[in-house]
Protein backbone atom coordinates (compact mmCIF):
# COMPACT_ATOMS: atom_id res chain seq x y z
CA UNK A 1 0.00 0.00 0.00
CA UNK A 2 1.32 3.42 -0.83
CA UNK A 3 1.88 5.95 1.92
CA UNK A 4 -1.04 8.03 0.70
CA UNK A 5 -3.55 5.19 0.90
CA UNK A 6 -2.23 4.10 4.27
CA UNK A 7 -2.71 7.55 5.74
CA UNK A 8 -6.45 7.49 5.25
CA UNK A 9 -6.69 4.54 7.60
CA UNK A 10 -6.35 5.68 11.18
CA UNK A 11 -6.11 3.86 14.49
CA UNK A 12 -8.93 3.68 17.04
CA UNK A 13 -7.16 6.09 19.35
CA UNK A 14 -6.71 8.61 16.52
CA UNK A 15 -10.34 8.21 15.55
CA UNK A 16 -11.48 8.87 19.12
CA UNK A 17 -9.18 11.84 19.46
CA UNK A 18 -10.30 13.39 16.16
CA UNK A 19 -13.89 12.77 17.11
CA UNK A 20 -13.44 14.66 20.39
CA UNK A 21 -11.86 17.59 18.57
CA UNK A 22 -14.61 17.52 15.96
CA UNK A 23 -17.13 18.20 18.76
CA UNK A 24 -15.44 21.58 19.19
CA UNK A 25 -15.02 22.27 15.46
CA UNK A 26 -11.33 21.62 15.77
CA UNK A 27 -11.04 18.81 13.23
CA UNK A 28 -10.19 19.39 9.57
CA UNK A 29 -12.36 18.08 6.77
CA UNK A 30 -9.68 15.55 5.94
CA UNK A 31 -9.71 14.33 9.54
CA UNK A 32 -13.49 14.04 9.43
CA UNK A 33 -13.28 11.96 6.26
CA UNK A 34 -10.79 9.66 8.01
CA UNK A 35 -13.19 9.27 10.94
CA UNK A 36 -16.00 8.31 8.54
CA UNK A 37 -13.81 5.74 6.87
CA UNK A 38 -12.72 4.35 10.23
CA UNK A 39 -16.18 4.13 11.77
CA UNK A 40 -17.47 2.44 8.64
CA UNK A 41 -15.34 -0.53 9.57
CA UNK A 42 -15.00 -0.19 13.37
CA UNK A 43 -18.06 -0.79 15.53
CA UNK A 44 -16.57 0.39 18.83
CA UNK A 45 -15.54 3.74 17.37
CA UNK A 46 -18.89 4.06 15.60
CA UNK A 47 -20.62 3.71 18.95
CA UNK A 48 -18.28 6.17 20.58
CA UNK A 49 -18.85 8.70 17.80
CA UNK A 50 -22.62 8.35 18.07
CA UNK A 51 -22.54 8.91 21.81
CA UNK A 52 -20.18 11.80 21.51
CA UNK A 53 -22.26 13.57 18.88
CA UNK A 54 -25.36 12.98 20.96
CA UNK A 55 -23.67 14.53 23.99
CA UNK A 56 -22.73 17.59 21.96
CA UNK A 57 -26.34 17.98 20.82
CA UNK A 58 -27.66 17.62 24.36
CA UNK A 59 -25.27 20.21 25.72
CA UNK A 60 -26.24 22.64 22.95
CA UNK A 61 -29.90 22.01 23.57
CA UNK A 62 -29.58 22.56 27.30
CA UNK A 63 -28.40 26.14 26.77
CA UNK A 64 -26.25 25.89 29.87
CA UNK A 65 -24.58 29.02 31.10
CA UNK A 66 -21.51 29.26 33.27
CA UNK A 67 -20.72 31.74 35.98
CA UNK A 68 -17.69 33.90 35.38
CA UNK A 69 -14.54 33.66 37.45
CA UNK A 70 -15.30 37.08 38.92
CA UNK A 71 -18.76 36.02 40.00
CA UNK A 72 -17.38 32.93 41.67
CA UNK A 73 -14.64 34.85 43.42
CA UNK A 74 -17.20 37.30 44.76
CA UNK A 75 -19.29 34.50 46.27
CA UNK A 76 -16.24 32.81 47.69
CA UNK A 77 -15.22 36.03 49.45
CA UNK A 78 -18.71 36.53 50.80
CA UNK A 79 -18.84 33.00 52.17
CA UNK A 80 -15.39 33.30 53.72
CA UNK A 81 -16.30 36.62 55.33
CA UNK A 82 -19.56 35.28 56.71
CA UNK A 83 -17.99 32.04 57.93
CA UNK A 84 -15.53 34.04 60.05
CA UNK A 85 -18.32 35.74 61.97
CA UNK B 1 -26.66 2.30 66.77
CA UNK B 2 -28.00 4.55 64.04
CA UNK B 3 -27.19 7.69 66.02
CA UNK B 4 -23.51 6.98 65.95
CA UNK B 5 -23.28 6.65 62.19
CA UNK B 6 -21.92 9.53 60.19
CA UNK B 7 -24.44 11.35 58.03
CA UNK B 8 -24.10 10.28 54.43
CA UNK B 9 -23.93 13.88 53.26
CA UNK B 10 -21.56 16.25 54.96
CA UNK B 11 -21.53 19.98 54.52
CA UNK B 12 -18.53 21.99 53.39
CA UNK B 13 -19.16 25.67 52.56
CA UNK B 14 -15.65 26.18 51.22
CA UNK B 15 -16.61 23.96 48.28
CA UNK B 16 -20.04 25.40 47.59
CA UNK B 17 -19.05 27.89 44.91
CA UNK B 18 -16.90 25.46 43.03
CA UNK B 19 -19.35 22.60 43.22
CA UNK B 20 -22.75 24.22 42.98
CA UNK B 21 -22.65 27.79 41.75
CA UNK B 22 -23.17 26.84 38.09
CA UNK B 23 -26.09 24.63 39.05
CA UNK B 24 -27.67 27.32 41.22
CA UNK B 25 -27.01 29.91 38.54
CA UNK B 26 -28.68 27.95 35.75
CA UNK B 27 -31.60 27.18 38.02
CA UNK B 28 -32.00 30.86 38.87
CA UNK B 29 -31.38 32.52 35.52
CA UNK B 30 -34.33 30.84 33.79
CA UNK B 31 -36.57 31.99 36.63
CA UNK B 32 -35.49 35.59 37.05
CA UNK B 33 -33.96 36.22 33.64
CA UNK B 34 -31.51 38.82 34.86
CA UNK B 35 -27.88 38.06 35.53
CA UNK B 36 -27.25 40.61 38.29
CA UNK B 37 -30.42 39.68 40.06
CA UNK B 38 -29.58 35.98 39.82
CA UNK B 39 -26.16 36.74 41.32
CA UNK B 40 -27.70 38.59 44.25
CA UNK B 41 -30.18 35.80 44.91
CA UNK B 42 -27.36 33.24 44.90
CA UNK B 43 -25.34 35.40 47.33
CA UNK B 44 -28.33 35.48 49.65
CA UNK B 45 -28.74 31.73 49.28
CA UNK B 46 -25.14 30.98 50.26
CA UNK B 47 -25.34 33.33 53.25
CA UNK B 48 -28.65 31.85 54.38
CA UNK B 49 -27.11 28.41 53.97
CA UNK B 50 -24.21 29.34 56.24
CA UNK B 51 -26.59 30.67 58.85
CA UNK B 52 -28.72 27.55 58.86
CA UNK B 53 -25.96 24.98 58.48
CA UNK B 54 -26.89 23.42 61.79
CA UNK B 55 -30.26 22.51 60.26
CA UNK B 56 -28.58 20.42 57.60
CA UNK B 57 -29.34 16.87 58.59
CA UNK B 58 -27.39 15.14 55.86
CA UNK B 59 -30.49 13.40 54.57
CA UNK B 60 -30.59 15.27 51.31
CA UNK B 61 -27.50 16.07 49.28
CA UNK B 62 -25.84 19.38 49.94
CA UNK B 63 -27.00 20.60 46.54
CA UNK B 64 -30.63 19.63 47.11
CA UNK B 65 -30.50 21.46 50.41
CA UNK B 66 -29.04 24.60 48.82
CA UNK B 67 -31.67 24.45 46.06
CA UNK B 68 -34.44 24.36 48.67
CA UNK B 69 -33.03 27.57 50.17
CA UNK B 70 -32.66 29.08 46.71
CA UNK B 71 -36.28 28.29 45.84
CA UNK B 72 -37.45 30.21 48.89
CA UNK B 73 -35.27 33.17 47.95
CA UNK B 74 -36.71 33.25 44.43
CA UNK B 75 -40.24 33.06 45.79
CA UNK B 76 -39.45 35.86 48.26
CA UNK B 77 -38.20 37.98 45.40
CA UNK B 78 -41.40 37.57 43.42
CA UNK B 79 -43.52 38.20 46.49
CA UNK B 80 -41.63 41.40 47.04
CA UNK B 81 -41.98 42.78 43.53
CA UNK B 82 -45.51 41.64 43.01
CA UNK B 83 -47.67 40.36 45.79
CA UNK B 84 -49.97 38.79 43.23
CA UNK B 85 -47.25 36.55 41.88
CA UNK B 86 -47.02 33.72 44.33
CA UNK B 87 -44.90 30.63 44.27
CA UNK B 88 -47.05 29.00 41.63
CA UNK B 89 -46.15 31.72 39.19
CA UNK B 90 -42.47 31.98 39.81
CA UNK B 91 -41.66 30.71 36.37
CA UNK B 92 -41.90 33.84 34.32
CA UNK B 93 -42.87 34.16 30.73
CA UNK B 94 -39.81 33.81 28.57
CA UNK B 95 -41.40 35.62 25.70
CA UNK B 96 -41.93 38.74 27.70
CA UNK B 97 -40.97 41.58 25.35
CA UNK B 98 -38.68 43.23 27.87
CA UNK B 99 -36.68 40.11 28.44
CA UNK B 100 -36.47 38.85 24.91
CA UNK B 101 -33.02 40.26 24.27
CA UNK B 102 -31.43 38.58 27.26
CA UNK B 103 -33.12 35.31 26.79
CA UNK B 104 -32.37 34.98 23.11
CA UNK B 105 -28.74 35.87 23.45
CA UNK B 106 -26.52 33.20 21.90
CA UNK B 107 -29.47 31.15 20.84
CA UNK B 108 -30.25 29.39 17.63
CA UNK B 109 -32.96 31.12 15.58
CA UNK B 110 -35.27 28.14 15.94
CA UNK B 111 -35.55 29.01 19.64
CA UNK B 112 -38.36 31.35 18.61
CA UNK B 113 -40.52 28.35 18.03
CA UNK B 114 -39.86 26.67 21.34
CA UNK B 115 -42.77 26.47 23.68
CA UNK B 116 -42.75 26.52 27.46
CA UNK B 117 -42.59 22.75 27.65
CA UNK B 118 -39.44 22.63 25.56
CA UNK B 119 -37.87 25.28 27.72
CA UNK B 120 -38.69 23.35 30.85
CA UNK B 121 -37.24 20.21 29.35
CA UNK B 122 -34.09 22.04 28.28
CA UNK B 123 -33.66 23.43 31.75
CA UNK B 124 -34.04 20.01 33.31
CA UNK B 125 -31.56 18.68 30.79
CA UNK B 126 -29.10 21.41 31.70
CA UNK B 127 -29.42 20.63 35.39
CA UNK B 128 -29.03 16.91 34.68
CA UNK B 129 -25.81 17.65 32.80
CA UNK B 130 -24.51 19.76 35.69
CA UNK B 131 -25.36 17.13 38.26
CA UNK B 132 -23.56 14.54 36.12
CA UNK B 133 -20.57 16.88 36.15
CA UNK B 134 -20.34 16.33 39.88
CA UNK B 135 -18.80 12.96 39.00
CA UNK B 136 -15.81 14.79 37.58
CA UNK B 137 -12.99 16.01 39.75
CA UNK B 138 -12.55 19.73 40.30
CA UNK B 139 -9.94 20.26 37.61
CA UNK B 140 -11.70 18.09 35.03
CA UNK B 141 -14.98 19.88 35.65
CA UNK B 142 -13.44 23.33 35.37
CA UNK B 143 -11.60 22.52 32.17
CA UNK B 144 -14.59 20.83 30.64
CA UNK B 145 -16.86 23.77 31.45
CA UNK B 146 -14.40 26.32 30.11
CA UNK B 147 -14.03 24.43 26.87
CA UNK B 148 -17.59 23.27 26.35
CA UNK B 149 -19.88 25.82 27.97
CA UNK B 150 -17.81 28.97 27.91
CA UNK B 151 -16.14 28.13 24.59
CA UNK B 152 -12.59 29.10 25.53
CA UNK B 153 -9.75 28.37 23.09
CA UNK B 154 -7.64 25.32 23.72
CA UNK B 155 -4.63 27.59 24.00
CA UNK B 156 -6.20 29.87 26.62
CA UNK B 157 -7.15 26.91 28.81
CA UNK B 158 -3.72 25.32 28.43
CA UNK B 159 -2.11 28.57 29.55
CA UNK B 160 -4.36 28.95 32.53
CA UNK B 161 -3.83 25.41 33.79
CA UNK B 162 -0.28 25.06 32.56
CA UNK B 163 -1.03 21.90 30.56
CA UNK B 164 -0.31 20.80 27.00
CA UNK B 165 -3.04 20.46 24.36
CA UNK B 166 -2.73 16.69 24.54
CA UNK B 167 -3.27 16.84 28.34
CA UNK B 168 -6.34 18.95 27.65
CA UNK B 169 -7.79 16.48 25.16
CA UNK B 170 -7.23 13.58 27.54
CA UNK B 171 -9.16 15.47 30.23
CA UNK B 172 -11.92 16.44 27.80
CA UNK B 173 -12.17 12.85 26.62
CA UNK B 174 -12.52 11.48 30.15
CA UNK B 175 -15.05 14.12 31.04
CA UNK B 176 -17.14 13.43 27.94
CA UNK B 177 -17.08 9.68 28.52
CA UNK B 178 -18.16 10.13 32.15
CA UNK B 179 -20.92 12.54 31.22
CA UNK B 180 -22.24 10.41 28.37
CA UNK B 181 -22.46 7.40 30.68
CA UNK B 182 -24.12 9.35 33.46
CA UNK B 183 -26.65 10.96 31.12
CA UNK B 184 -27.42 7.64 29.54
CA UNK B 185 -28.35 6.34 32.99
CA UNK B 186 -30.22 9.38 34.20
CA UNK B 187 -31.69 11.11 31.22
CA UNK B 188 -32.71 8.65 28.55
ZN1 LIG C 1 -11.88 2.04 16.09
Amino acid sequence: MSQKIKSIFISCSDSVQCCDRAQYDEATIFEKIKIYIHIAICKACREYTNKNVKLTKLIKKSNLKACTKEEKEKWEKEIAREAKK
Amino acid sequence: MPDATMPTNVIDPTKWVDRYSDYLFNYTIVRVNDRDLANDIISETFLAGLKSMKNFKGEASERTWLISILKRKIIDYYRKINSRKGSAEVRINYNDENNEGDWLEEQAPDRFELNAEDLLENEELGLAILSCMEHLNEKQARIFKMKTIEGFDTEAICNEFNITPSNLWVIIHRARTTLAECLEKNWF
